[in-house]
């Protein structure tokens, strides 16, 4: 019985596809901006500036809490967005 | 037009690519007061995502550069930017933490945000690149396998960079350099594609067949090979190319019909 040798066909397709998707993901988020950014980033934000504001020292990674959440651990106020 | 003009354009091409990033970011204010160390090693960490790109763009062996340059410079400058870019994240890193030791929490996966969590994924890839091209053999990869890590990592390197980098959203707030960076990141992502997906694809089509094989003195053979179906191509005294000959699948009975490919598995496309 003979193998057949995988199509470059497929891999030609497949390429592309992983082209267009990658481009439309690089489109979409320089296009959202800030609005992608603090969709995506607001729920373990706020999770942190919480922990913060309770006591627990969670939040101390400086890295610009205090753009969405204020600056109520002591690093944020930084803003180094790291 | 003299023949270091087209070598001269490309060099400044490099340049301008690579300083691009940074020229636009020093016009950019960022939210926040912050040091000169700490734009400092912003500038680095733009600097480090302009020359991944670059090496991306210059690593495809395009004629342009290969006859302008040669192979050897060529694939030199690739091996020399990409411990550079390597260097450059790192020393990005080190001096971000040194500023504020309390960074250091944003390299813990478990509570760093996904800005951070995109760094470091682009870090590792980097270093993941770096070291199964320096201990290829050490590890025991195959060309092909290597090749295959080297291309995914580098993916995952430029993509989560990209992540990083508009996650921050310090610099890329400005408009100029938010498209300076998504261009420059797609222009990469499609010589990927090109150089990568699509070249080879076109150059599979060019088979030829084995016309005939002779022994040679010591280990050396004659391999003929007769374009199949298409003209051939041309080459030029001291040009190569690289035949590439996979072992066939047990269940393959015949091997007779199996064309010879080069280089890289590809059709026999010479290298300058």
């Amino acid at each position: 019985m003979r193998v057949q040798a995988p199509s470059p066909l497929r891999g030609l397709l497949a390429g592309l596809l992983a082209l267009i998707v990658f481009a439309s993901v690089a489109v979409a988020m320089a296009a959202g901006g800030s609005a992608s950014v603090a969709g995506g980033l607001t729920p373990s934000l706020t999770g942190q500036a919480a922990g913060a504001a309770t006591g627990d020292g969670r939040a101390g990674d400086g890295d610009g809490f205090a753009r969405v959440a204020g600056d109520g651990d002591g690093h944020g106020g930084r803003g180094h967005g790291r | 037009m003299t023949a270091a003009s087209p070598r001269a354009l490309l060099g400044a091409l490099y340049g301008l690519v690579l300083l691009a990033p940074l020229a636009l970011m020093t016009g950019v204010t960022k939210a926040g007061a912050h040091g000169r160390i700490v734009v400092f090693a912003d500038a680095l960490g733009f600097a480090a995502l302009s020359l991944l790109a670059l090496q991306i763009l210059s690593s495809g062996r395009w004629t342009a550069t290969t006859r302008s340059f040669g192979l050897r410079p060529v694939l030199s400058l690739h091996r020399q930017a990409g411990v550079a870019v390597l260097v450059l994240v790192v020393v990005h890193v080190v001096v971000l933490v040194l500023d504020d030791p309390a960074r250091l929490a944003l390299l813990d996966p478990a509570i760093a945000p996904p800005r951070a969590r995109a760094g470091m994924l682009a870090l590792l890839a980097l270093a993941a690149v770096a070291g199964t091209s320096i201990w290829r053999r050490r590890l025991g990869l195959s060309y092909e396998r290597w090749r295959a890590v080297h291309l995914a990592c580098t993916v995952v390197a430029l993509a989560a960079a990209f992540a990083h980098v508009v996650w921050v959203d310090a610099y890329t707030s400005a408009p100029i350099v938010r498209m300076a960076v998504l261009g420059l990141v797609l222009a990469a992502a499609a010589a990927l594609f090109w150089t990568r997906v699509a070249r080879p694809y076109a150059t599979a089509l060019r088979r030829y067949r084995v016309v005939a094989v002779r022994r040679e003195r010591g280990d050396a053979v004659t391999v003929e090979l007769a374009a199949d179906g298409h003209g051939g191509l041309r080459f030029q005294p001291r040009q190569f190319a690289r035949l590439r000959t996979a072992p066939p699948p047990t269940a393959w009975t015949s091997t007779r019909s199996r064309s010879a490919r080069a280089p890289g598995g590809r059709s026999a496309r010479p290298s300058p």
